[in-house]
């Protein structure tokens, strides 16, 4: 602890959210909000990073971080931390919790002229209220004011009794995401969204990309399969000008593919004209992003002035079709897909015959989309052009952030995770959807030496 | 679209590799941006900007707009510090917004096509 680099630092607590499917986004997405400001990652934790990797079990993690104004702004946009504390004391019994605390530290704050009020938690087990009451009468040893608020109160003092690791912890909290309404992130929920489409990525999903994609105000950030833009929204709230392209302009225009949120109770829903993927972003007052039609194997981006993007965000389309006839499935199963495949092909050949009849007729007609046979191209192919492009959008220094899916019915070497010699692996995120299949959120950081 | 986007867009026909940027800009409907749906007004946000941004290909194209904008040749160290100037900026790179119109590549002649504000780049077959 006596190192030079982390003098000016003080230890925090930091308490997770349990949120089971995010579990394994906890520390990573911690690393990167405190990447944001400045501490690295090898300077974060406390104890090493890799025997911390049961957050399900002991949701409490301490760290070093420069300052509380940091810690605060680290909590303002995390999705998965609860609240940061400022530790005074620990103890495997409320004797030692008393006997060990800080007084050099904690009596400070007792001087200041604030409210205050108690907030005591059991983890693995509920602490009723007359023993609450109890455990906060005995820190009446100690010099509080006597401004004491239960509901308002200015700071609010933890005791968190942690039944997983038994240890008790005391200290002051100095942010908090403890009320889920309150956090920013509360009105992007999918629920409250007036425009969907068929695989929105969860908003707290979403925001765990942007996060990891450390985007912020000015960036330039770019989401080559932006779809009905859920991922964009995520990023757009912090501030970005974001780029979203797709290859299918249906889903960019709401025909087709998006749809209109069923839920009638969302303020405002009735003043839309439009349903589309820009009407979210007018919904949420967070600014446009700009979007172009293009085949993300085609980038038309100027190519000779260095990168231009800070950031490529992005949820590739995995293709179940190609890996499900690897596995092998039912016959049923199999001319169900193929039927299903011939009507996709006929529906667009008429469409496009269709189309074609009204540009006759009526030029102003919005054209169909141009399908070319590339749109059936094999998911290993399109991670290999992500990275290979990206290699040369994204600046040196900024972040390439997806997501993959793994599949422990396939072979390691199709369940191996992209790479690219410009890119330096940084860290990912396991979310099991099934009991084989995965989704993994990836972040890698564009190499400053020339590929 | 707005200029900023035509600012890092290129031709990518097969075959179009040189004088292919910038795109020859064609604007018949534009609009600005109510304030709650623009970024807001942000000099330091501008400056950041002007750093990404090729300045002749955004002068010259201005200049054929006929939106009364007159950009200056260079971009000095002192007119990045410029108040006016930055407004001016803002409302030409953040604020506006090509509604309808076309792209035409000054190498190649390919069109691409804007409408309601998103421009189409994608390229038939026989083009990549």
């Amino acid at each position: 602890m006596e190192s030079k680099l982390i003098q000016s630092s003080q230890r925090y607590l930091v308490h997770f959210i349990k949120k089971f499917k995010y579990l394994d986004f906890c520390l990573n997405e911690l690393e990167s909000l405190a990447d944001m400001h400045g501490v690295k990652r090898d300077q974060l934790f406390v104890q090493p990073k890799e025997t911390l990797n049961n957050i399900q079990k002991n949701p409490m993690v301490y760290v070093n971080l420069p300052s509380e104004d940091v810690a605060n702004r680290i909590l303002t946009r995390s999705i998965l931390i609860k609240e940061i504390i400022d530790v005074y004391s620990t103890g495997k019994t409320y004797e030692e919790l008393l006997l060990n605390v800080n007084k050099e530290r904690l009596y400070p704050i007792l001087q200041l002229d604030k409210t205050f009020k108690f907030s005591i938690e059991g983890i693995g087990r509920k602490i009723q209220q007359a023993e609450q009451i109890k455990i906060i009468e005995s820190f009446g040893i100690f010099p509080f004011n006597k401004k004491i608020d239960i509901k308002h109160g200015e700071i609010t003092y933890r005791v968190l009794e942690n039944n997983e690791d038994h240890m008790i912890y005391f200290g002051r909290e100095i942010a908090s995401n403890r009320v889920e309404e309150d956090t920013f992130h509360f009105k992007y929920d999918l629920k409250n969204r007036p425009y969907l489409g068929p695989t929105s990525t969860d908003s707290q999903l979403a925001f765990l990309m942007a996060n990891q994609g450390q985007v912020k105000e000015g960036d330039f950030v770019y989401d080559p399969f932006v779809g009905t833009g859920s991922i964009a929204v995520a990023c757009s709230h912090f501030k970005c000008q974001q780029y979203g392209s797709d290859l299918d302009i249906r889903v960019l225009k709401g025909y087709g593919v998006g749809r209109k949120s069923k839920n009638l109770n969302i303020p405002g829903l009735d003043k839309i004209q439009r349903f589309d993927l820009f009407c979210n972003f007018d919904h949420y007052n967070i600014p446009r992003p700009e979007i172009l039609v293009s085949d993300f194997s085609k980038p038309p981006f100027i190519n000779n002035r260095g990168a231009i993007f800070d950031a490529i965000v992005c949820d590739p389309p995995y293709g179940v079709r190609a890996r499900t006839q690897k596995i092998g499935i039912s016959d049923t199963k199999q001319k169900r897909k193929e039927r299903l495949e011939q009507e996709k092909v006929q529906k667009q050949s008429q469409d496009e015959d269709e189309s074609k009849q009204q540009e006759d007729t009526q030029p102003e007609k919005e054209e169909e989309p141009h399908y070319s046979m590339k749109e059936q191209y094999d998911v290993r192919e399109i991670y290999n052009d992500l990275l290979d492009h990206a290699s040369r959008l994204v600046r040196p220094g900024g972040r390439l952030v997806f997501l993959f899916h793994t599949d422990s019915e396939l072979t390691a070497e199709e369940n191996r995770f992209p790479e690219h010699p410009a890119f330096e692996f940084i860290c990912s995120s396991e979310n099991g959807l099934t009991k084989h299949r995965s989704r993994h959120l990836i972040t890698m950081v564009r190499k400053s030496n020339q590929i | 679209m707005k200029l900023i986007t035509h600012n890092i867009l290129m031709c990518n026909k097969k075959g179009c590799t040189t004088n292919n940027f910038p795109l020859k800009l064609v604007a018949t409907n534009w609009k600005d941006l109510d304030t709650e749906n623009a970024q807001q007004y942000n000099p330091a946000l501008l400056q950041r900007l002007c750093e990404k941004i090729e300045w002749n290909a955004l002068r010259q194209t201005v200049s054929t707009l006929n939106w009364g904008v007159n950009l200056p040749e260079q971009l000095s160290a002192e007119l990045v510090q410029d108040e006016a100037f930055l407004q001016d900026l803002h409302l030409l790179l953040v604020k506006r917004q090509i509604v309808e119109g076309q792209m035409v590549c000054p190498n190649c002649e390919r069109v691409y096509e804007i409408k309601n504000g998103i421009p189409n780049m994608l390229l038939r077959e026989d083009e990549v």
